[in-house]
Formats: C-alpha cells, sequence, structure tokens
C-alpha cells in the first residue's frame, strides 16, 4: 500500500526542531531568525496554522518589547488583537466541518482552549479594543498554549527516550524469558510492548527502534553458543520465541517495520562487505570494529527467517521485496549474495530473472580471493560480459516494467537541445548526466539537501530590534 | 423536531422528482430554446417569468451544481481552495423567495446525502447514433504492422461519441467535432463510381481528445456547406503510405448504394503518451481508458465485439449510457449566438473582439472552444486571450497569455497546452493580490493583439488580401465583489465588439447583474451586441473533478511534455510519463551570469537571508525581455556590481514586491513554468526542471516566484511501487514530505470554506 506522504514547508524534522527553538528562544535575536524563517515557509504555502499563529505572536511580542519605529499604543493594541483573532479563527474554522456552523466556544472547549481567548477574539471583532496589558497576558498565554498544544506533541527524538526505549525493551525480553520458561502468560510482555509504541512515532523507527534491536543483546544474543549457525543460517528456537511477539506486533502497527528492519540489518552486514568494483582497484579490506563473525550470521539468519514468514503469509506481509532486491544488486557480496539466494529458493520468478547475475557474482567474488598481482587478475569473457549485459537488461527492464505499450517509437526527450551549444559562456548546462543520481526533490544527488542559509548580514539592519541591543 | 421530521419527508419527494425532471431536462431542448428566443441583443436579464419557471420545477440542476466545495473537502485529498471567487463569503442575504432557499436547503441535504445517487444518473445522450457493421466500418487489417487505420462511413444525423484518443482526417463528405467542420478532400466525381484520395493533395489528421475528465466529445456527421474559401489548419499530415492504404479501403465502402454521407479515415494515437498522466496519481486512473469494466460480465463480450470493430488502440466509442460520463451537447442557443458572430466576422472590416463572461462552472471554457473552432471554419487563425489564471485553456495556471491558434480545439485543455505568443506570470491561482498588475498584464496582451495582430501583414492570407484575426477573451469566473469590477475594466479597455454572457436559470444568484449603460450604449462607438447564453447542464464529470484537479491535469501535462509537443510530430512521444520527474537530469543555472536582472518574489515577504529557503523545490516562473535587446555590454555592467559586494556567495539581484514593482508587461515576458529542483549555493547554480526549449530557456533573465504550490505527485516516483520512500531515501529524510499524520492542534494549513451557514440563515449557495 502506496502512503501518500503531506507536503510540509521544512527540509528536515531537524529544522522544524530548530525553528521551534529559535522561536522560544532567549534571545530577541533568535526569535527574530524564527520569525523570518517562517516567513520563508509561507511563500511555499502549506505551513501548518499553529507555526503561522506561533510566529505571528514572536513578531508582534518583538515589536512590543522594543517599540523600534516608535510604535504607539494604540497601533501595538490593533496589532495584537489582529494576531489573536487571526489565531483563534484559524484554530476553529477547520473544526467546522458540518453543513451549519458550531458555536466557537463549543470548539473551543474541544480544542482545550482556554475560553477567554475567544472571549478576546470577541471583542476585538465586535466590542472595544482590549486593552494592551490584557493583550500582552493573552499573548503570553497563547504562545504558551501552543508550545504544549502543537509543538510538544510533535514526538521527538530527545536522547533520553532511547534510554527508555532501551530499558523497555529489555524489559520485554526478560518478561519473554520468563513466559517461556514459566507461565504462559503474554499479557505483561504486550503490555510492555505497548508502552514502547506510545513512545515511538513510525517515522523514527528506524532512529530508535532498529538500532537497540541490532546491538548484540537483543536479536543477537550476548552468548556466541545461543547465536546462528553458518551452515543452515538458523536461529535458535529461543530467539525466534523471545522475539517474534514483538515482532509481529510491531510489524501490523507500523506497515514499514519489516522493511526497515531488513534495511537497518543490511546496512549493518555491508559495512562489512566492500563493493566488488573497489576491490579491483585497492586491495585493503575494511573491517567495521565490533562485528564478529557469528554476529553478521546471525543477523542474516533473522533476515531469512523474516523473507520465510513474508513468502509464507504468516506475517511480515508488507514487504518491499523490489526494495531489498535493489539494495541487494547495488552492493553485490557475499552476504547481500546469500540473501539473493535465500529470496531465490522462495520466489520462482526471481529465480529466473536473478540466476544469470548472482552466478556473475560468484564468479567476480571467488575470483577476487586470489587477486595479488595485476597479471592474476582474471580476463573477461564473452560470457562475463554477456552476464553483464543481462544485468544491465534487467535494470532496464525493472525501469520499463510499468510502461504501457512498449510501442516502436522512441522518446524523444529533448536530446536534440541539450547538446546544443553550452558553450562556457553560457549559463545553462545540462547536469553531466555520469554524474548524475535520482534523488529527491530538493536534495542534490547525494541525497542530502545543502545548507541554504544566506548571510544575515543581507537583510540589512533589523526592523524589529534596534541595533544597540 | 416537528421540522426535521417535515424536512425527511420533502426531502424523499425531491429525490424522486430530481431523477424524472433529469431525464427530461436532457432529452428535452424545448426550454433552452424558448429562452434564448426571447433574448434581443440589447440584453434582456432574466425576467421574473424565468425565475418563476426554476422555482416551479424541483430544478434538477441546482440541485446538483450546489455540490458546493463541501463535497471536495469531504471526499478528495486535494486543496479545497478555489481562488477564482476572491475574498470573502458570498453572502446572498438579499431577499430570494423563501421557498426557494428551503428548497435548495432541502435538496443540498438530499443531495449530500444521496450522492451516489446522482453518480447513477445515465445520460442517454452519450451513446452513438451509430451502428457499426462491417459495410460501414473498413479496418486495416494488418496486426502485426502495429499501424491501426479504419475508415468509417456515416449518414446524416449519425454521430459516435468515444473516450480516449484518435487521429480524424475527413475524406469524403463533411462532419463535424466540437464545431469544427472537416472537410472531405476528395468529392465524388459522377463518372466514377468510387472515391480516390489523391496522392498529391494534403490529407491532415487532427488529433481528438476525450477523456472522462470533462464531457466526451461527439463526432457527427453533417451536411455540406459550400465554402468560399478553403482554409487549412496545422495538423498531423498523412504520408503517402497511409494514402495509398486509404484508397486500398475505399472501393470496398460501397458509397452510392448505401447512401452513405461522410467518410472519414481514424488512426490511433496512442503513442502519444497521454495514456501515462493516469498514473501518475490514483485519482485519475482510466480517464482516458475505455470505460468497459462497468459493462455487466454477460454483456461484456458483446460490448467488445462493437469496439473491436474499429480496432484502434485507445480508441471506445460509447454504445450504452454508463454512470459517471456525459457527451458534449451543443444547446441551440450557443448555436445560435455562435452562428451570429460568424456571420459578423464575415462582415465586419476589423476583426471582432468577444469577451465570454459569467459565474464559474456554466460552460465558459467549453463554450469558448466551440467559439474557437467555428470561427476556424472561416479564418485561418483565431487569437485567444486568456484572463482566467486558475484555468487556463493553453498554459498552466498562474499566467495570464495571448495565444495564436491555428488548429482546431478538440480535447480539454491539458492536451493541448501551447506556447503562447506573450504571456504574463502572475503566480497565484487568482488576481485577487495584486489585481492592478493583473490588469496592466492583460491591457498590455490587448494592446499587443490590436498593433501587432488583428491585421497584421504577418498573418496575412493567400493573395493580397490581409488576414483578419478575431480575437476571443475569456475571463475569469469570479463574478462578485472585486471580480466583478475586473470584469468592468477588462471590457473597458477591450472595447469588445461582442459580449457572451452566460446565465443560470435555475441558480439565479450566480448571473451577473445587468451591464451598465455606459457599456451597453457608449457615447463614441458602436454598441458592442450583447447575448445571453444559456449554460449547460453541469452534471456529469465537470462535478467530479474540480478545479484543482484540472490544474493538476495541466501542471502534470505541463512538465512531462517533450519537445516533439509543440511541433506534433507524428508516432514520436508528446508526454514522457515514464519517466518521473525526480529521475530526470535537471538544467544547470548559474544565476551569476544567468540571472542578469534578478529573483523577484511577487507574495510574501521573505527576506533576503531565507530566500533558498523559499526557491528550494518549487514552482517559478522564467521571465526574459521581449526584444532582445539586452546587449552583453548592459550584462558585464551589472555582473560586475554585484561582484563588488564582497559577499562570499554571491546573491542575484532580489526585488520582492511591494516594495519593488513587479517584472514590467511592456518589459518582459514570461517564457515558462519551471521546478528548481535543488540548490547548490557553492556553485550557484539552480537545478531546473522544464519542459522549455534551449531557446527559450537562454533567453531567462529572472526568475519570479508567486504561490504557486508543488503538488505532491511531481514529487513522487510513480513509476515504482515503494512504500519506504522515494529514490531510495526514506520519507523522513526527503525534505519537505511527511508521512507522519501530524499531530497537534492546528496542524494543517489553513483551508478556506465559503459554504458555511449559520442555522437560521437565509442563504444560498
Amino acid at each position: 500500500m502506496i502512503k501518500i506522504p503531506r507536503i510540509v514547508p521544512w527540509t528536515s524534522p531537524e529544522e522544524f526542531q530548530q525553528v521551534r527553538q529559535w522561536l522560544y528562544a532567549e534571545s530577541p535575536n533568535l526569535r527574530e531568525i524564527g520569525v523570518k524563517r517562517v516567513k520563508a515557509w509561507s511563500s511555499r504555502g502549506k505551513v501548518p496554522h499553529a507555526i503561522v499563529s506561533t510566529a505571528a505572536f514572536v513578531e508582534a511580542s518583538l515589536r512590543d518589547d522594543f517599540r523600534y519605529g516608535k510604535i504607539t499604543n494604540h497601533e501595538l493594541r490593533l496589532l495584537y488583537s489582529m494576531v489573536f483573532i487571526r489565531f483563534v479563527n484559524g484554530m476553529v474554522d477547520p473544526v467546522q466541518q458540518g453543513t451549519f456552523a458550531l458555536s466557537i466556544a463549543s470548539i473551543a472547549v474541544k480544542l482545550n482552549m482556554p475560553l477567554w481567548f475567544v472571549e478576546m477574539r470577541h471583542a476585538g471583532t465586535h466590542e472595544h479594543l482590549p486593552s494592551l496589558q490584557i493583550l500582552r497576558n493573552g499573548c503570553r498565554q497563547a504562545l504558551q498554549w501552543l508550545n504544549e498544544n502543537y509543538w510538544l506533541s510533535q514526538k521527538p527524538l530527545h536522547s533520553t527516550q532511547i534510554g527508555k526505549i532501551r530499558s523497555l525493551i529489555l524489559q520485554y525480553k526478560e518478561l519473554r524469558k520468563e513466559d517461556i520458561n514459566g507461565t504462559n502468560n503474554r499479557d505483561p510482555s504486550r503490555k510492555v510492548v505497548g508502552k514502547i509504541m506510545e513512545l515511538v512515532s513510525e517515522e523514527y523507527i528506524s532512529e530508535s527502534i532498529i538500532p537497540i534491536l541490532l546491538e548484540p543483546g537483543f536479536l543477537v544474543p550476548m552468548s556466541k553458543k545461543k547465536r546462528a549457525l553458518a551452515q543452515d543460517l538458523s536461529l535458535s528456537p529461543e530467539s525466534k520465541k523471545i522475539w517474534s511477539v514483538m515482532l509481529q506486533v510491531f510489524d501490523k502497527e507500523w506497515s514499514t517495520f519489516g522493511n526497515e528492519l531488513i534495511l537497518g540489518i543490511l546496512e549493518v552486514i555491508n559495512t562489512d562487505g566492500d563493493d566488488i568494483k573497489s576491490d579491483l582497484n585497492n586491495q585493503e579490506i575494511q573491517t567495521a570494529p565490533q562485528t564478529s563473525s557469528s554476529y553478521l550470521i546471525t543477523l542474516a539468519a533473522w533476515i531469512k527467517h523474516i523473507i520465510y514468514t513474508h513468502y509464507n503469509g504468516k506475517s511480515f506481509t508488507n514487504l518491499d521485496v523490489n526494495n531489498i532486491l535493489e539494495f541487494c544488486l547495488r552492493k553485490p557480496n557475499t552476504n547481500t549474495q546469500l540473501i539473493l539466494q535465500m529470496m531465490m529458493e522462495y520466489d520462482e520468478e526471481l529465480k529466473t530473472s536473478v540466476r544469470s547475475f548472482v552466478n556473475y557474482i560468484d564468479k567476480k567474488l571467488h575470483s577476487e580471493d586470489v587477486i595479488h598481482n595485476i597479471e592474476d587478475i582474471p580476463k573477461i569473457t564473452e560470457e562475463d560480459m554477456n552476464a553483464e549485459i543481462i544485468k544491465l537488461q534487467f535494470e532496464l527492464d525493472k525501469a520499463n516494467k510499468l510502461m504501457m505499450d512498449p510501442s516502436n517509437s522512441s522518446s524523444v526527450i529533448s536530446e536534440n537541445d541539450n547538446t546544443l551549444s553550452s558553450n562556457e559562456e553560457s549559463a545553462w548546462k545540462m547536469y553531466a548526466r555520469d554524474e548524475w543520481k535520482a534523488c529527491a526533490l530538493g536534495c542534490l544527488p547525494d541525497g542530502q539537501v545543502p545548507c541554504l542559509d544566506l548571510p544575515l548580514e543581507l537583510d540589512g539592519p533589523s526592523t524589529v530590534i534596534p541595533s544597540n541591543m | 423536531m416537528g421540522r426535521r421530521r417535515k424536512k425527511q419527508k420533502t426531502t424523499a419527494s425531491t429525490v424522486d422528482s430530481k431523477n424524472e425532471n433529469l431525464e427530461d431536462f436532457n432529452a428535452n431542448d424545448q426550454k433552452t430554446v424558448d429562452i434564448s428566443t426571447s433574448d434581443n441583443e440589447k440584453g434582456v436579464i432574466p425576467t421574473s417569468e424565468n425565475r418563476e419557471l426554476s422555482s416551479r420545477e424541483n430544478s434538477p440542476v441546482s440541485a446538483l451544481s450546489m455540490r458546493g466545495k463541501m463535497d471536495v473537502a469531504a471526499f478528495s485529498d486535494f486543496d479545497v481552495e478555489d481562488d477564482s471567487e476572491g475574498i470573502g463569503r458570498i453572502t446572498d442575504n438579499e431577499g430570494k423567495l423563501e421557498f426557494q432557499e428551503e428548497l435548495n436547503e432541502n435538496a443540498y441535504e438530499s443531495q449530500t446525502r444521496k450522492k451516489s445517487e446522482k453518480s447513477e444518473t445515465l445520460d442517454s445522450f452519450v451513446v452513438s447514433r451509430f451502428n457499426p457493421s462491417s459495410s460501414n466500418v473498413v479496418c486495416y487489417g494488418r496486426k502485426d504492422d502495429k499501424f491501426d487505420l479504419c475508415l468509417i462511413a456515416m449518414k446524416h444525423g449519425e454521430s459516435i461519441s468515444f473516450q480516449g484518443g484518435v487521429l480524424v482526417a475527413s475524406i469524403f463528405g463533411d462532419s463535424v467535432i466540437m464545431g469544427y467542420r472537416l472537410r472531405g478532400v476528395s468529392s465524388e466525381s459522377s463518372s466514377e463510381n468510387c472515391i480516390q484520395v489523391d496522392l498529391d493533395s494534403s490529407l491532415k489528421f487532427y488529433p481528438v481528445f476525450s477523456p472522462k475528465t470533462h464531457s466526451l466529445l461527439v463526432i457527427e456527421s453533417a451536411e455540406k456547406q459550400e465554402t468560399i474559401c478553403k482554409i487549412s489548419h496545422s495538423g498531423i499530415i498523412a504520408c503517402s503510405t497511409t494514402k495509398s492504404i486509404i484508397n486500398k479501403l475505399l472501393p470496398t465502402i460501397n458509397l452510392v448504394r448505401e447512401g452513405y454521407d461522410t467518410i472519414l479515415a481514424l488512426r490511433d494515437i496512442s503513442w502519444c503518451g497521454i495514456q501515462g498522466i493516469e498514473r501518475v496519481t490514483s485519482c485519475f486512473n482510466n480517464i482516458f481508458s475505455g470505460n468497459l469494466a462497468n459493462y455487466d460480465k454477460k454483456d461484456y463480450e458483446i460490448k467488445q465485439s462493437r469496439c473491436d470493430f474499429f480496432n484502434i488502440k485507445g480508441f471506445y466509442p460509447i454504445f450504452e449510457a454508463a454512470p459517471g460520463i456525459t457527451a458534449l451537447k451543443i444547446p441551440h442557443s450557443w448555436e445560435n449566438s455562435t452562428n451570429q458572430l460568424v456571420a459578423d466576422t464575415l462582415d465586419f472590416n476589423l476583426p471582432p473582439i468577444s469577451i465570454i463572461s459569467g459565474h464559474k462552472n456554466m460552460g465558459k471554457s467549453t463554450f469558448s472552444r466551440y467559439l474557437v473552432n467555428n470561427l476556424l471554419n472561416i479564418c485561418p487563425k483565431v487569437a485567444y486571450i486568456e484572463s482566467d489564471v486558475g484555468q487556463s485553456e493553453f498554459t498552466p495556471c498562474g499566467l495570464v497569455s495571448l495565444n495564436i491558434l491555428s488548429s482546431p480545439i478538440l480535447g480539454p485543455p491539458f492536451t493541448h497546452l501551447q506556447q503562447p505568443y506573450r504571456s504574463y506570470f502572475i503566480g497565484h491561482n487568482s488576481p485577487r493580490d495584486d489585481p492592478d498588475y493583473y490588469l496592466d498584464c492583460l491591457r498590455e496582451l490587448i494592446t499587443v493583439y490590436r498593433r501587432d495582430i488583428a491585421c497584421g501583414p504577418e498573418y496575412g492570407m493567400y493573395g493580397d488580401e490581409q488576414i483578419r484575426v478575431p480575437l476571443i477573451i475569456n475571463t475569469h469566473g469570479w463574478s462578485k465583489g472585486m471580480g466583478y469590477d475586473l470584469y468592468l475594466d477588462i471590457i473597458d479597455f477591450a472595447k469588445p465588439t461582442h459580449i457572451f454572457q452566460f446565465y443560470s436559470t435555475t441558480i439565479i444568484n450566480q448571473n451577473l447583474p445587468p451591464l451598465p449603460e455606459y457599456i451597453i450604449s457608449p457615447t463614441n462607438q458602436e454598441p458592442p451586441k450583447v447575448s445571453f447564453v444559456e449554460t449547460i447542464n453541469t452534471s456529469g464529470p465537470s462535478n467530479k473533478y474540480s478545479a484543482s484537479d484540472r490544474r493538476l491535469l495541466t501542471l502534470f501535462s505541463y512538465f512531462y511534455s517533450t519537445s516533439a509537443t509543440a511541433v506534433k510530430q507524428e508516432n514520436v512521444k508528446w508526454w514522457a510519463f515514464d519517466q518521473p520527474l525526480i529521475r530526470q537530469v535537471p538544467w544547470c543555472l548559474d544565476w551569476r551570469k544567468g540571472l542578469t536582472k534578478g529573483i523577484f518574489m511577487l507574495s510574501g515577504e521573505v527576506p533576503l537571508s531565507q530566500l533558498l529557503y523559499a526557491l528550494n523545490g518549487s514552482i517559478v516562473g522564467l521571465i526574459g525581455d521581449i526584444d532582445n535587446s539586452y546587449t552583453s555590454e548592459q550584462v558585464d555592467k551589472e555582473m560586475k556590481e554585484s561582484r563588488e559586494q564582497g559577499s562570499q556567495i554571491q546573491i542575484p539581484n532580489y526585488f520582492p514586491c511591494p516594495d519593488f514593482s513587479p517584472p514590467s508587461p511592456t518589459e518582459y515576458t514570461c517564457l515558462g513554468l519551471a521546478i528548481i529542483r535543488s540548490i547548490d549555493p557553492t556553485s550557484h547554480t539552480f537545478h531546473i526542471l522544464t519542459p522549455l526549449p534551449s531557446s527559450a530557456l537562454f533567453k531567462t533573465n529572472a526568475i519570479v516566484k508567486g504561490t504557486l504550490e508543488l503538488p505532491v505527485w511531481l514529487m513522487l516516483d510513480h513509476t515504482k511501487n515503494s512504500s519506504l520512500g522515494v529514490c531510495g531515501v526514506q520519507w523522513k529524510r526527503a525534505p519537505y514530505m511527511s508521512i507522519e499524520a501530524g499531530e497537534g492542534v492546528g496542524n494543517a494549513a489553513q483551508k478556506i470554506r465559503r459554504n458555511i451557514k449559520r442555522r437560521g440563515q437565509k442563504s444560498n449557495i
């Protein structure tokens, strides 16, 4: 099932938290930066109303604190009132879903908003303009209310929380051990799982839960005796019993859990393995510290178990097999090869399409073991080249899989235009095709959003805070 | 309590009578004829008699048109705000007939409760009046060739309505599609028994697109009309192979014996790639593919085989009414008004200027297409000024433009986007933030028309005669408040010769007020001819797809179009939906060299230090000088100035409005839209995705940012079914996207709703 994300104006959750810190900072300069950033966000659209209101309150209070520009009390009252009115209206309006309008007071109760905000708004709209004292008071309280009801409820990830999660998972493990040995009572362990889920939202699984699970002592038992065997990659039954309950609950709750887990494991496994390409050039094999082979084997065994349950339909039905496949094909080494083989066992279709490629990697892997000098580099035979072609064809076919008509017409995608005079003087150039990698919109090809800050001095002197502050 | 029960009773009866009346309304044209003949050209506002007419019957149109934005908010994920209405609520508290209002209320309640029932009403007009058989449909049989062609022979009165897309050429006799008359290239000579196409003559195929998002188009056989001049328009020219194939098939049609009046050649157009648009987002599924899925299983084979007669990929003629589709039926009032305009065009000295106005969703765009096609029957080119920023005909939203049309418009806007002769970037879906700039741009467009185009020698016809290019101006649907004032201003400086004003007999409050005196009888010039045009029944597909859906379709179509679209190259993809935008290789624009003028920010007050945060991943307009007189010396001078600023990152010149004025319409023209997909500040580069050819790109000297939002669909990879993220990046690390539902109060961005009522409030929608 494809989830469509919603659009937000920030580039990352870190930027979001950063702006929150700015808006609630002590220093007025930082608050001003926060206000400026929210203005940039506003031109993108789709800014949550709570953020717009917070920035408006902060801006009004800055103007009030410093009175820069000699603003009169009356003007300040108008300013504050307007912010208040828009704040309350913006909170209340989305709740008006029915045909007829509900009273604003009733909606405020639903939203847990102090009723006197509504009175203030009413006064500002219809009656005498409220006094400056009460407006200042209201502004302060509104900022606090917004902090509690919006900003803090975004479930950010504090380091303390990770500690809590770890202790909860340990608690779960102990309880499960008791269950297996003693009374088969699953309730306490399920409750603990429930508590874990309350602390973490789906977006943060791969930062919080998965790294903990991959530490030695969790999915991979501490004692080497209990770890998986290399021959058949089978997990000890005890491991399976301990963890399957939690894994299944997580899988049901978060559809991306299975994929995140496997990708997390793959990343750990592959820091040890190397790409074939780099092998031919340098002969150093980098080993990641603290990863003994039994640890890695156990992790691989877990993948095998998960894939097994996926193909049997028992659980982990949301596994995105294509994604895993793509990952393995991009990083061919012993471990991913193992996984490919595992997947091939279960999926016939996969077997036929991937077999030649797997053979190719096999060959490469074995040949690299004996490279000592250049003369020993195996010559690439025609068969190998064919296999390479098959691999490329496979990639091409994957990309074409969903195309409706493989018609004999070719697509003319501005090929002619691109080669038009891009001399050195021209400001327009196509991005070099061999350096280009597909990436999310907003990111550079390396997958990162660059630092988009421009120097603050460009804005000129502040219009809100006098320069002697 | 008691009142409630009473409401429910009335509701039930309303629903029943609603269905009956819908059938009547469709089949029976009489009402429309009566009303139009009571018009005279000086303009008659709907009289009290008409008003009574509407309140007497339980007007189905009002019930169905009153879906408002409520349903869309509840059932669609997209932005609800329809900006063309401008600020403020429609306060229609002026005294309306009381029971009209209660009727509307009831109908509204019943309609929202029984939404499914609406979509089940069937339009009988959508069925093709044509029986395909081996005698009147002849196909080119070679399946391996992938060359679909068939000949259709029709008699007068027959018509084929279809879904999908097809190329049409007229071989013999006349046929009409959407008002455009296709004339046969060959004529029956009395000596021979069969027709042949002259291999030297030019046979043109015209693309016709008919998706479910709009009313389906109908190919009709028409009476032959003698023409004075033979006007040719650009289309896809048939090669000699095609012509010889047609000639081989022609003898199998027994023209004389069967009495056929029209022969058409159809070819498939599925190679153009437009069907790919269905995959970008799931809500446009199957808009081009046939409706076969809706048929009962047991009739499936019969229906299938009827389509198979034609054997053209992507062409699905309709032989049975199905829910959710309607065909375009041109009312008589439209024909009358249009014929009047055509006659005037031939008579007048100067080409006529026509303005089409009315509330939104009345059929203005459809009518304008119909008008253009009719004018193209007598003129080689027609000029079209689009002033509806939210729903443009030939450009994506956010632009006002002057377009020169030289080929018929046979399909919805997103299938025929073209580069305008001149356009300006307004940056929003409505002009309400800067109406003065909007009017300035429109004024300039009209000036350009008068000066360069109206009787320009470069548009000269064959021979010495100067060609006259008539102008059609389409206005926005904002008919109240500021919108109405803008409309009057436009009339004032356009000085049209014909005004077509839409009206509805059923929803009175949507009708424009009578035109003021100074327009109807101006002191120094010919008064314009005002005709009132009835709105077409807007139930059906146009209700299911809102204005924001159409904007999406246009944006998708714009950003995925290839270079072949402009020249209408054959057998080459016109739209490349198979490569999602995030995978496309972008242009790199060095802003030190390329943006000699700078960056304009049309709204909001983004401080310069935050500029890149506003621009990254957003839609912008590219503008350039009108005349390329910007010399290189000036370029060097500007660059030197910026270098002396001494900052580490050289900043482009920045012009936030309203501190600075927006790009002047007399100096700059908008070249097109682009997406800044990423920014590399260290190398001063914008990475840009745009369908514009490089010849246009190199003219760019400034970028303008408005408030056009980039739809999330363009940021995703629709060819892959990845649930984990995009391009291998998890959702969490992808900028501007979040899969979290969002917690906390006030989490949603502001959505504007204008149809909310208070209990006891007398209001109409």
